[in-house]
């Protein structure tokens, strides 16, 4: 446990270590002079960071209310009903063991100028929509394609946790009288709060540090309209290794979180405490 | 569970709504695997064509190779997710002492920062620890790697289910003289049924896509594991997007046997959890 | 209870496959063995052809030298260079790597993973067959070759040009304007299938517009520029480049072409193969020149060196002499892999010269650029690429794409050293 921690903690060290040196191709290998806050000064001061942070946080609310809403709503529908769950579900299963490359590539020709989607658009006299390439929709195409591949995981858990909700209690309400969706608000959603806050954590989470999808769709652009954080950081380190740039980035995108963590962690605490 | 008849029907009808939301891509994925790459080329989302079985025959041995790479992988890497990750959950939520939970809750706030390093960022510095213990390029560092990455997200996941577990159980056990480990085994682990195999479920098909760990810390020139393989077919040059689409659907299929295995346990777990 | 069975039944499962990989997952064996045979290290991410030119070529190789194996090892090309990078870190880099040159030549040899090969390239006797920008250098010192190229030139769907009334297929780029206005006035074809991703695709694929004129990475500045990116706009303005383009890779932009639905195509060699199964009739050009300047395009493709940990420079120099820089190898690589080597006599033979089809893409290898000697070469392309796909989308006026381009390629440029 210990040794999983130490290894764990790290890379995180190593990350913060990065963010304040100058590391490039020639220093990965050998020792990092060290800068103090420049790199923060540069990534901080550059407007293209700003903009990443505003549509980081875009997508992080699109996926946070499909993940949560749409998740509560599809994992109670899938509790309930017999086969057409189980069918259901498997297709769901099956379309998240697609990598993001598969799953990413199909939504790339599905969305095209001339793609499937706008030959049905066609059919109901609607003019073509450029989803991935006009730069005012890109980012929420992408965003809906991703929030589109993450709900069967929050499905999954939704009902993993609906169906631990013990049947008593259910069956109490009921014989008191209340219906259905009463039901679900007043007693299962209270009893579901922590694998919802789970679930809010790990969707924010997620929308912070994932880019597969948009490295198959978009590669950040069309120009530069859908450069997320985890986007800008990854091109950055990676097209010519500058590691502390990237890191800084990194670094920058976790205190952000750290903000969406704070109501969490308090959470934690007054369960303990209650 | 009890659902009012009108509403069933509803149900039904979203369910099956949802279903076709990932059916209609599913399709596309399923015909392009039946055509030829010139096929997919000339007309990439015609219906009708004259499908051909020549990709699949083309990919079969390789993907073969890739899952048995995978499962090798994903197996050794939930199972022991799984039998450090149940402990610690338990651990981090069931607790006696004030300072425990002091230290439980900056557990888990650290936990969910070290979600947060970029995965490719974190190759260069893992590369030189796992040197440093001789297991870089082999299975056992691979798969130490992957137990870093998702360890963290199984306890996070786990913690509500084990909160979820009355208390007036563990009261009753305690009267009956179990031990804790007792406890645990009798009492923790059957009621995190449910938990365990939806944990298990997520952590089995994370670590069978995780790919950028897999093609760093295998060793060299080893049959990939099937993410590695699904990414070398698109390349500057070109993209066989039917041998990609057929190497998907082959390989996806261990995992739908997996599923549905995972989900007739499930469902008598849910039973038994019923009877006690 | 059942519970119980079904996790120990996995953790034996999963103990058993522990013990059963360590035999099935082992590394190729490398170094010498007991028999006095010697095997190489040779990593590389090639597919289809390109991976049985290669293979081939290491038969051939063998069957010369019974005493040395080749070992090939496949890596994935978007992770090569990280993992050249972590593995020279540890001292296991591999004795023989191909690389994406014109991306990641400055990486890999700041952090030391190339073998310096200066006197083996200058003490090579046919180094007089190669122009000089085959070897790669870096303040004076060879590190890598270039000896066969993958470069871009325009291809013509010639019922298109027939149906338009285009009489023959445009050489410079305002031909390929009036060729356009025709298409596009018919209405019967789509004008240009390009890339225009925000990457070093789309970055590629425009630089030729400039490059006849003298303009670089190292001069990109001036009125040149800026008309280049109105012109840009001016083909989204009228429509001739879809918005799509903005995030076409080159493989996207192939696929459109592919469709049969274009008329004109800017796309590279490797795809040659390709257009002659399409069904329909094709012709090929060079890029179109910009008035008034050459037709000039970068080279591209993969680059072969040493690595410099190797224990065995010599015998990996003679396998990049057998597969990479003789005739044999250099005609194998054109008829099995499609790619177009610049070896003298091999590209002016029949073969390639004499191949309708071909010859302008020998033309455009003979007639290359250079790339600069810069650490951040790399971000220079990728800020043009983001201009380049900002125009296209709409995103950016044909202004501001030029001047955003301009900034951000001197600010990469003065972060590599300034050095060109």
């Amino acid at each position: 446990m210990v040794i999983l921690a130490a290894f764990a903690l790290w890379p995180l060290f190593v990350l913060v270590q990065m963010s304040l040196s100058e590391v490039g191709p020639a220093e990965i290998v050998g020792n990092w002079s060290f800068v103090g806050l420049r790199n923060f000064v540069d990534v901080l001061g550059d407007f293209e960071t700003w903009k990443a942070i505003l549509r980081t946080i875009g997508l992080c609310a699109i996926l946070v209310i499909s993940n949560l809403v749409l998740g509560f709503i599809a994992a109670t529908v899938l509790s309930t009903t017999g086969r057409t769950a189980s069918a259901v579900l498997g297709i769901l299963v099956f379309v998240w063991a697609l990598p993001p490359l598969v799953s990413g590539s199909v939504w790339r020709f599905l969305l095209d100028d001339t793609g499937t989607l706008n030959a049905i658009l066609g059919l109901l006299g609607i003019s073509p929509v450029n989803w991935l390439s006009d730069p005012a929709l890109a980012l929420w195409s992408v965003s809906a394609v991703v929030a589109w591949a993450s709900l069967p995981f929050s499905i999954l858990i939704m009902r993993g946790g609906l169906l631990a909700v013990n049947p008593e209690l259910i069956e109490a309400a009921a014989i008191d009288g209340a219906g259905f969706w009463t039901t679900r608000w007043r007693i299962i959603l209270p009893l579901m709060r922590p694998t919802l806050w789970i679930l809010a954590v790990i969707t924010v989470l997620y929308a912070f540090r994932s880019f597969d999808f948009f490295y198959v769709m978009t590669q950040g652009g069309p120009g530069t309209s859908t450069n997320t954080l985890p986007v800008l950081s990854y091109y950055t380190a990676f097209t010519n290794f500058d590691m502390s740039t990237g890191a800084t980035i990194a670094v920058v995108s976790m205190v952000v979180v750290l903000a969406f963590a704070v109501p969490y962690v308090r959470t934690i605490k007054n369960e303990e405490t209650s | 569970m009890i659902t009012p008849r009108p509403l069933k029907r509803v149900f039904t009808v979203l369910a099956a709504t949802l279903g076709l939301a990932y059916l209609l891509p599913l399709v596309w994925v399923i015909l392009t695997a039946f055509k030829t790459n010139n096929a997919v080329l000339k007309n990439p989302n015609s219906i009708f064509f004259r499908p051909t079985l020549e990709t699949f025959r083309a990919v079969i041995n390789d993907g073969f190779g890739a899952i048995l790479t995978s499962l090798q992988i994903t197996i050794s890497v939930t199972a022991l997710v799984l039998a450090i990750g149940v402990p610690a959950a338990y651990a981090l939520s069931r607790h006696a002492h004030p300072l425990w939970n002091r230290v439980a809750t900056i557990g888990l706030a650290l936990l969910l920062i070290l979600q947060m390093v970029p995965q490719p960022m974190t190759v260069i510095p893992l590369f030189s620890v796992l040197a440093n213990w001789h297991v870089i390029g082999t299975l056992p560092g691979l798969i130490l790697a992957d137990l870093a990455l998702l360890l963290p997200y199984a306890i996070i996941v786990l913690r509500p289910f084990v909160l979820a577990i009355p208390n007036v159980l563990y009261e009753a056990a305690r009267i009956d003289g179990a031990s804790s480990v007792q406890t645990f085994f009798r009492l923790t682990i059957p009621m995190l049924a449910n938990g365990i195999f939806t944990v298990g479920a997520i952590i089995f098909i994370t670590a069978w896509g995780e790919f950028v760990y897999a093609i760093n810390f295998l060793p060299e020139g080893t049959v990939l594991p099937v993410s590695g393989l699904l990414a070398q077919q698109n390349s500057q040059y070109s993209a066989n997007w039917n041998t990609l689409m057929a190497l998907a659907v082959l390989t996806a299929l261990p995992l739908l046997i997996v599923f549905l295995f995972a989900q007739r346990r499930l469902v008598n777990g849910l039973s038994l959890g019923a009877v006690k | 209870m059942r519970r119980r069975t079904a996790l120990q039944g996995a953790a034996v499962t999963s103990l058993l496959s522990l013990g059963s990989s360590s035999c099935a997952l082992q590394s190729a064996p490398a170094g010498t063995d007991s028999n006095g045979v010697t095997t190489l290290r040779m990593w590389h991410y090639y597919q289809d052809q390109q991976k049985t030119w290669l293979e081939d070529e290491v038969r051939r190789f063998e069957a010369k030298h019974p005493k040395t194996r080749i070992a090939l090892i496949d890596v994935v090309g978007d992770q090569q260079a990280q993992k050249l990078l972590a593995s020279v870190s540890i001292g296991n880099g591999p004795d023989l790597l191909m690389n994406n040159i014109v991306v990641d030549f400055p990486v890999l040899r700041a952090a030391g993973v190339l073998k310096d090969i200066t006197e083996q390239w200058e003490s090579f006797q046919d180094n007089d067959q190669f122009p000089e920008a085959t070897a790669w250098r870096n303040e004076g010192r060879v590190f890598n070759l270039l000896p066969y190229t993958n470069l871009i030139g325009m291809y013509a769907h010639s019922d298109a040009l027939a149906d338009s009334g285009v009489e023959t297929v445009p050489s410079t780029l305002s031909e390929l304007e009036s060729a356009m206005q025709k298409v596009s006035e018919k209405g019967a074809f789509e004008p240009l299938a390009m890339a225009g991703s925000p990457d070093v695709e789309g970055a590629w694929l425009f630089a030729p517009q400039l490059l006849g004129l003298g303009i670089d990475y190292c001069n990109f500045h001036g009125a040149a520029v800026e008309d280049a990116f109105r012109r840009l706009a001016r083909w989204r303005d009228k429509g001739w480049l879809p918005q799509a383009t903005a995030t076409w890779s080159q493989t996207d932009a192939w696929q459109q072409f592919m469709t049969g639905r274009y008329a004109f195509a800017l796309n590279g060699n490797w795809n040659l193969g390709n257009a002659r199964d399409s069904g329909f009739a094709i012709q090929t050009a060079r890029y179109p020149a910009s008035d008034g300047g050459k037709s000039k395009v970068y080279p591209g493709g993969e680059g072969i060196a040493i690595g410099a940990q190797t224990k065995y420079p010599d015998l990996a120099w003679s396998f990049i002499e057998s597969a990479f820089l003789s005739a044999p190898g250099a005609r194998a690589v054109n008829t099995v892999a499609g790619s177009i080597p610049v070896r003298a006599d091999v590209a002016s033979s029949d073969q390639l010269a004499g191949d309708a089809d071909v010859a302008p893409f020998v033309e455009a290898a003979r007639h290359q650029a250079r790339w600069p000697d810069n650490e951040r070469t790399a971000d220079m392309q990728r800020a043009l690429g983001e201009a380049v796909s900002g125009v296209i989308s709409g995103q950016l006026s044909g202004d501001e794409g030029a001047s955003s381009a301009v900034n951000e390629i001197a600010a990469a440029r003065a972060d590599g050293g300034g050095s060109c």
